[in-house]
């Protein structure tokens, strides 16, 4: 709750709540009540986050907060194509890079939206807190984790701190995308090591190490063949490795393919590539009881840990 | 039909749709005073009053409307389809 130690206990995230209201004053309301109705342990993962995202953008902060009207304007604008053909827009990951991934405009304005979606949508700081304490905080020994699509890196930096990790590795298909993870792992003052490889999962088949840990945030909405990709996933498990996922449902977005309609029908999906569920927890978007998410059909952020059947 | 008229049209269906027996509402009325008008509220309320009317709205229209009354200057603006 906001009360008149706010700025005292969150420094971080008052500051970007305070220059966000001046930016986006349309947003206010839905932003206080996000600030409002948060526990004191999920304002503390947001102000932690808040903290590396103020170290991320360094001198483009405004740019990436006024790119949450972006991000926020995108959603609506798929929400409503969604709401109306009861699919998402894009069917194949071509009409993916020619439209979204190809363009860096669009890309920029994306990855600004998506790193301050962090703190305002409640259910991605509440995946943070899942990822670090039940899936992260499940190892005991030193673990061997790879992820897979590290984006702005921030879960590759959590995994850092964690100090049974013993090696760190990402994949990407991009090198542009991998040299942005290395620069804000740069920045966020990264001290171990990070084995960033450019590695398409789908060409991984014959590669021979085998990981404790593996990671794929907000990767399969965007696949045309997520089956294979969790299969693939499954034989580069060690056989007591863990599996995070984290996969929304019915989230329309200008990219994503994979259409996933109950957070049941996620955990089934991954069940059914040859994974043992461990534990779930399903996150509704911001503003909403898991019970309206349900019965309005909106978003929700279904994390998964899993091990090879 | 005028602005009144269409005004007394939307009324139950924001009573139906908000699930709320004593919503009153009126031209200004917009997202501060319901609760539960948030972004994904407006677009599927917007649908069910495009299927109820037999009109489209533009997408850009709806992610402009301020309040009831933009909507019902819209409306006023199309033909049935």
């Amino acid at each position: 709750m906001r009360n008149e130690h706010f700025a005292r206990d969150y420094p971080s995230l008052a500051r970007l709540y305070h220059r966000q209201f001046e930016l986006t004053p349309q947003y206010a309301k839905g932003l206080t009540a996000r600030v409002d109705n948060s526990t004191p342990d999920h304002l503390a993962m947001t102000e932690q986050l808040a903290g590396w995202v103020i170290t991320l953008a360094g001198e483009n902060l405004d740019t990436i907060q006024r790119d949450y009207d972006w991000i926020c304007q995108m959603v609506l604008r798929e929400e409503i194509y969604f709401r109306r053909n009861n699919s998402y827009r894009l069917k194949t990951f071509q009409q993916a890079l020619d439209e979204v991934y190809s363009n860096d405009e669009y890309m920029e304005h994306y990855m600004n939206g998506l790193l301050i979606s962090q703190i305002w949508w409640a259910n991605h700081t509440e995946s943070f807190r899942f990822y670090r304490d039940k899936h992260l905080g499940g190892f005991t020994a030193p673990f061997d984790h790879l992820e897979i699509g590290p984006g702005h890196g921030l879960l590759l930096f959590l995994a850092a701190q964690q100090p049974h990790c013993r090696s760190l590795e990402a994949w990407d298909i991009s090198q542009a995308s991998a040299n942005q993870t290395r620069h804000a792992l740069d920045l966020l003052g990264l001290k171990k090591p990070v084995n960033l490889r450019i590695q398409d999962l789908f060409e991984a088949h014959s590669r021979q190490e085998r990981y404790d840990s593996i990671v794929l945030s907000e990767v399969l909405e965007h696949l045309e063949t997520p089956r294979e990709a969790l299969e693939i996933i499954r034989s580069l498990l060690k056989p007591d490795g863990r599996l995070f996922v984290n996969v929304p449902i019915n989230s329309p977005a200008s990219d994503h393919l994979f259409l996933l309609r109950s957070p049941e029908e996620a955990v089934e999906f991954i069940e059914n590539c040859g994974y043992r569920i461990e534990q779930t927890q399903f996150e509704p978007q911001t503003g909403m009881t898991l019970e309206r998410a349900r019965r309005m059909q909106a978003t929700i952020t279904t994390l998964v840990i899993a091990g090879p059947r | 039909m005028n602005r009144n008229e269409v005004l007394a049209r939307l009324q139950p269906m924001f009573r139906d749709f908000f699930n709320d027996d004593g919503l009153v509402i009126s031209e200004q009325t917009n997202a501060e005073d319901i609760p539960d008008w948030d972004s994904l509220a407006n677009v599927n309320l917007v649908l069910a009053v495009e299927r109820e009317l037999g009109i489209q709205f533009d997408t850009e229209e709806i992610t402009e409307f301020q309040n009831v009354g933009d909507m019902i200057t819209s409306i006023l603006g199309k033909s049935p389809s």
